[in-house]
């Protein structure tokens, strides 16, 4: 406030100040400037006067000289220069410009006669200066020169530096500046001192102590300066004060006992809202949480529906409407086990009532019924849910709770099982159909995987080790089949794993004396790998031996018509050889040679006998045979030239064996054959072990030798005809000795091991059968 | 003097048995065609015997021996077969009254040729 007056104060003590300033020097310019003119004026006067004889004596240097003069004399002189009529210079102070056009301003006007004088630039040195261009004119006097045709002859031009002036002007601009701005200053001092002292100070202390107030400072009282207007504002206003503090003091009671009352006020509001804001957001967590709990019943597959604790339904989804054709509106809020009529016709307790209190009558109606912690599952029929037919139905309760753990209701869900029931039964029924069916196949069917371990196999296969198909699972395939003995490998099975095309081979088993054609078929993971194989032994036994049988048939035809063609021509040697005979012959030699011929004629009569019988066609002679007397004939026979061999025969003669039948000369020819071939597995000699053994019904001979054994890929082709391992063998030798045993209702068979020997085991049955048909 | 017909399609084989018969003092007729030994057979009423080879070309010694039923010519018969092999052979033979007796294996033994020869044409005296 204090602060504004000053200013507005000094803002005019600054423009008076100023104006006065102002006024004064303008004033004193004029003044200044009115001299100098004058100044000059006179100047030029002289110097026209000066000038004026001399040009009347034409005396031109004397011109020069006073301008010289007075330019020297004279302060103030710029150049003094005189100009003929047509503007030249004729005479300057300034030697540089003599005969020089004058390049002066209004230079035309001057000389036609006017006077000009005023401020101009200097045109080289752009000094100010004062110029007079001042025409002199013809007179008299000087037409003796100048003639009278002129008016004016020239034109003195005299210029003036105002240099001096100028100075003179700056310095009373700045002594009148100076004066104003320190009689400025000295009252603007005065009057601050003044007007702080007598108004600003109290009025300060009236204000702040009107602020103390408005800020409910009342304890005060301003000091009261003087009597002036301000010091009576200061008391009245003191007296205020007073006034308005017991005002205040009233007032402040009563608005604190107010706000007191608010405030407690407004907690409680507080309070309040938040705990509607609260309560708000429960409830509308609880009906979300309601909502998406209804949603999820409703859109549950299986039939669901709900009740509360009073056994009344709350809950009955969309499903449960198509399964019952009950509509959720029907039911909801129904109790007295309305919920069991579709599934039982009458209202009767259910499954979701067990949550609520056990019933054994309930439990017991279930087909099936299990309780696992609170919940419950039972499968049970339903004849009226669907009309005319029986419905299978699963079904799950389980209990709900409330905060507290409080029993507040229960669910349960339906589903109707009766089609995968059925489906499962013919499933079942399908896998038991092709259990039976597997095991029902007389091949030996297994499946294995890729370490040939037994993943399935079928009864025939597991009766290779007298076992159930399930106590199989796990085994070694090999181990399983050839014995855990046997060291077997299979290529077809590598093949089927490496290949994944189905393999075939044929083996033969030697314990059990059995030919098998094996196939081996691969099974394939979704990813194209074989992961197992079928191996399916189908028996080729009984084929085999009609293969064997077939080719023995073929072979008796071939024998018979060969016995046929050779028995002539031997007929027609003998017979010669005996004619011959009959003649008188005196040359013994020729005597021996035909008994020779007819003798050997004789043994090959016999051989081919033997080949017809081996082909079944000989004749049979059937008697009651002491086996190991028959075998002991023949060693008696053969004993010595094995000796030679280095071979021995050692007998182990079972005693009383009852007798065979047939016929004694081929089985003593089976003897010979089988003991040959055992000598002949020892080409370094080593012995031959005979052992007669007998059962209820059957005569075994053994004949083993210590010989190099046989493989067995040789032992499953012994039979055959013409096969042999021997470099001048027939092949006929042991297919000769199976016809016969076979005709002897009898069986021969091998068993033989690599490096350790081969035996030969001949059974024949004790009650007579099998040859009376040969 | 007995007359015997022998029948074999191999010509040696005739040749050493009418040696053999006839150096044993028989009347002996002889053919290796079948049924030239048919006609002889129908022909010739004095024959005693007939010697016959069971496997011929054509006509067999079972057919001879048919046709001898048939036609009722009962003579003593010996069967020669160089393969005793066919079961229907002897089958064939048992039907028409013969059996293993009348049969000899070739090659034969010519002293038991004149044995059985004996036997028979004694019998049948």
């Amino acid at each position: 406030m204090s602060v504004r007056i000053m200013l507005i104060v000094f803002l005019i003590l600054f423009v008076v100040f100023t104006a006065m300033t102002i006024m004064t020097t303008v004033r004193q310019t004029e003044l200044i400037w009115k001299r100098n003119l004058e100044e000059a004026d006179i100047i030029s006067d002289l110097i026209l006067n000066g000038i004026r004889y001399p040009m009347l004596t034409g005396d031109q240097d004397v011109i020069q000289r006073q301008f010289d003069n007075y330019a020297q004399n004279k302060k103030g002189i710029d150049a003094i220069s005189l100009l003929d009529h047509r503007g030249v210079v004729m005479r300057s102070t300034d030697r540089s410009l003599i005969n020089q056009m004058s390049l002066a301003d209004n230079l035309d006007l001057a000389l036609k006669g006017s006077e000009i004088q005023g401020f101009v630039k200097k045109k080289r040195t752009g000094k100010q200066i004062f110029s007079r261009l001042v025409p002199i004119r013809n007179e008299q006097k000087c037409y003796a020169c100048h003639g009278s045709e002129r008016n004016i002859l020239g034109v003195l031009r005299i210029t003036l530096d105002l240099e001096r002036a100028f100075v003179e002007l700056r310095d009373l601009r700045i002594r009148s500046l100076l004066l104003a701005i320190v009689s400025f200053l000295a009252i603007v001092v005065l009057l601050n001192i003044f007007l702080f002292r007598t108004v600003i100070v109290p009025i300060r202390k009236l204000a702040e102590g009107m602020n103390e107030v408005a800020h409910g400072n009342l304890n005060q009282q301003i000091l009261c300066a003087g009597s002036d207007e301000i010091g009576s504002l200061t008391r009245i206003f003191n007296k205020m004060i007073v006034d308005i503090s017991t005002l205040i003091e009233k007032e402040k009671a009563l608005t604190a006992a107010e706000q007191e009352r608010k405030e407690k006020l407004a907690s409680v509001n507080a309070d309040l809202v938040l705990e509607i804001k609260e309560r708000r957001k429960a409830e509308e967590r609880l009906n979300t949480a309601y909502r998406q709990f209804s949603d999820i019943i409703e859109f549950l597959p299986d039939a669901t529906f709900v009740i509360d604790r009073d056994r009344k339904v709350i809950a009955w989804n969309k499903a449960m409407e198509e399964c019952t054709g009950i509509l959720k509106r029907d039911i909801i809020g129904k109790g007295d086990y309305a919920y069991s009529v579709p599934f039982y016709g009458i209202a009767r307790p259910m499954l979701i009532d067990l949550i609520f209190q056990s019933d054994v009558e309930t439990e017991t109606g279930y087909s099936f019924f299990e309780r696992k912690g609170d919940r419950l599952y039972a499968e049970s029929l339903s004849t009226t849910l669907k009309e005319g037919s029986t419905v299978i139905l699963w079904a799950i309760a389980s209990p709900l709770y409330d905060n507290n753990g409080a029993l507040a209701g229960a669910i349960e869900s339906v589903r109707d099982v009766t089609q995968l029931k059925q489906n499962e039964e013919k499933i079942l029924h399908a896998a038991k159909e092709w259990r039976i069916t597997f095991d029902s196949i007389n091949d030996l069917i297994s499946i294995i995987d890729r370490d040939m371990g037994i993943v399935r196999c079928n009864n025939a296969f597991a009766a290779l080790s007298s076992q159930k198909p399930e106590d199989m699972i796990g085994r070694n395939w090999f181990d399983v089949v050839y014995g855990p003995t046997q060291k077997v490998d299979s290529e077809i099975i590598k093949a089927v794993f490496l290949s994944g095309r189905t393999q075939f081979e044929e083996i033969f088993l030697q314990e059990i004396n059995k030919f098998y054609e094996v196939t081996a078929s691969p099974i394939f993971d979704s990813a194209g790998t074989v992961t197992a194989s079928v191996l399916i032994l189908k028996d080729i036994t009984s084929r085999k031996e009609l293969q064997k049988k077939e080719r023995l048939a073929q072979l008796g035809k071939l024998v018979a018509d060969m016995a046929h063609e050779v028995n002539n021509p031997l007929m027609i040697i003998s017979g010669r050889a005996q004619l011959s005979l009959m003649e008188d012959i005196d040359n013994p030699e020729i005597k021996s040679n035909l008994g020779i011929i007819m003798d050997e004629c004789q043994r090959a009569k016999d051989i081919i006998q033997r080949l017809l019988k081996f082909s079944r066609r000989g004749k049979n002679e059937i008697t009651a045979i002491d086996v190991n007397k028959s075998l002991d004939s023949i060693i008696s026979i053969i004993e010595h030239q094995f000796s030679l061999s280095s071979v021995e025969i050692r007998k182990h003669f079972g005693e009383g064996l009852p007798p065979v039948y047939g016929d004694e000369r081929q089985l003593q020819e089976v003897y010979m054959n089988l003991l040959s071939n055992a000598r002949d597995a020892m080409p370094t000699g080593g012995t031959i072990d005979v052992t007669t053994t007998c059962t209820t019904n059957m005569v075994k001979i053994t004949l083993k030798d210590s010989g190099m054994g046989m493989s067995a890929e040789v032992m499953s082709r012994i039979f055959e005809p013409f096969y042999t391992t021997k470099e001048k063998g027939t092949g006929l030798g042991l297919s000769v000795c199976y016809g016969i045993i076979k005709n002897h209702g009898g069986e021969l068979n091998f068993v033989s091991e690599i490096g350790k020997g081969t035996a030969a085991i001949i059974q024949l049955p004790i009650t007579r059968g099998g040859t009376e048909n040969g | 003097m007995a007359k015997i017909l022998i029948v074999d399609d191999e010509v040696e084989i005739v040749r050493i048995l009418e040696k053999f018969l006839t150096k044993m003092s028989y009347e002996v007729v002889s053919t290796s065609d079948g049924e030239k030994a048919i006609s002889l057979l129908g022909e010739d009423k004095s024959l005693n015997m007939a010697i016959l080879d069971m496997k011929m070309p054509r006509i067999k010694g079972i057919d001879i021996l048919k046709t001898m039923a048939e036609r009722n010519i009962t003579l003593p018969v010996i069967v020669l077969t160089g393969s005793f092999d066919e079961e229907k052979y002897l089958a064939d033979l048992q039907k028409l009254g013969y059996g293993h007796d009348d049969i000899l294996l070739k090659p034969i033994d010519l002293n038991e040729l004149l044995t059985m020869v004996k036997e028979k044409l004694g019998k049948k005296t």
